[in-house]
């Protein structure tokens, strides 16, 4: 049982640690409107950890998809999800609306 | 940590109701479970889960060993997710039966990518279908971490039995890692690891206890906007002499948001 307790406090202080880390995160934001994405192209600094955050206007939940950002996250509708990335190598990642992938498209690009 | 906050003060009562059901758990399971949980949680989307394995061995005795398990569960929250299933297996030298019903769910303790690790919470209690045996409860911790394409997710599992027909109150410990290479939603190859760790109170790495590892692919199809069909099939190498020689595990699941 101490073990576990020891495990878990392991677990949790390293989340804590990399809070301090994570404060420096570069913030950008990105809004969801009649199914599109708004804007649809986001450059942000290639190598840096960034923090997205995206706003759901539509009454409906859509899904924030992207392989390329290990993404995947559904939001509701009129709510807002904060999603974070990991460092990029400069290119474009392509991010969907899973449930609007006709509309809801987008590109982050990294330089 | 306003999520991790957020979590630990929604999850009290399933943690109390947890500290009722006696601590950290055990495990009616003869056979393992060869999956690796992910710590993350989809909302509003149903899984519908089959999965399973045979045990491949020169002895015939132990050759016909399998285990298969059928599952629904549902993302309720961003951060808890609940399901129930059903375990049917057939141990070495016996028929196969219906083993256990039970009821597992996921929170996941920390949004994904923020901290340098990604962790959830697994808990699970399952009641033997057997009217002797003894019913388990499992505790794991998931763990995930994503380096460039790959994706690296360890599971410490804790279990112990539990209810009338317990005949030890011991926490038996295992583990199980997995490593994908995100190559395509199609097919990520990878490798998973799996072994036992004893009791609670003696935790290591010893051949004493069972230890498996294999390549695996798994992938994903989607069928429409809202629906895609998951698989996984691998191959898992028995790596001691407590092992068996090897098995072949798989999984279908079909997933659905709303």
């Amino acid at each position: 049982m101490r073990k576990l307790f020891q495990l878990s406090l392991l677990a949790l202080s390293t989340a804590m640690f990399a809070n301090t880390v994570s404060a420096e995160d570069k913030v950008f934001n990105l809004v969801i409107k009649n199914h599109k994405f708004e804007p649809a192209e986001i450059t942000v600094p290639a190598g840096v950890k960034i923090q997205l955050n995206v706003k759901n206007l539509d009454s409906t939940a859509e899904e924030f998809e992207s392989y390329e950002l290990n993404q995947e996250k559904v939001i509701s509708g009129g709510q807002e999800a904060t999603l974070h990335i990991e460092p990029l190598k400069p290119g474009s990642y392509p991010f969907v609306g899973e449930f609007n992938e006709d509309t809801a498209k987008g590109v982050l690009i990294a330089k | 940590m306003k999520y991790l906050t957020s979590v630990a003060k929604n999850l009290r009562p399933a943690l109390v109701l947890f500290g009722l059901f006696g601590g950290v758990m055990g495990s009616h399971h003869a056979l393992a479970d060869f999956k690796v949980y992910s710590p993350y949680v989809e909302k509003d989307t149903i899984e519908i889960e089959a999965r399973g394995h045979i045990v491949t061995d020169r002895n015939p005795e132990r050759r016909s060993a399998r285990q298969d398990k059928f599952e629904i569960g549902y993302g309720v929250t961003d951060w808890w997710s609940t399901s129930f299933f059903t375990e049917h297996e057939r141990e070495p030298g016996e028929t196969y039966r219906h083993s256990a019903t039970a009821w597992e769910n996921i929170f996941q303790l920390t949004e994904r990518g923020k901290y340098w690790l990604d962790a959830g919470l697994y808990v699970e209690y399952a009641s033997a279908a057997e009217k002797s045996a003894a019913d388990t409860l499992e505790l794991k911790l998931l763990l995930e971490k994503n380096i460039g394409k790959f994706s690296n997710t360890v599971n410490l599992i804790f279990e112990r039995e539990i209810g009338k027909n317990s005949s030890s109150r011991d926490v038996e410990t295992s583990y199980a890692w997995r490593t994908r290479y995100r190559w395509k939603p199609e097919l990520e190859p990878g490798i998973e690891i799996y072994g036992g760790l004893g009791n609670l109170e003696g935790l290591k790495v010893s051949s004493a206890y069972s230890h498996q590892a294999g390549p695996v692919i798994s992938g994903k199809f989607r069928l429409d906007s809202k629906s895609a069909l998951l698989y996984q099939v691998g191959y898992l190498f028995g790596l001691n002499h407590n092992s068996d020689d090897g098995a072949v595990k798989w999984q279908l699941e079909y997933e659905r948001h709303f």
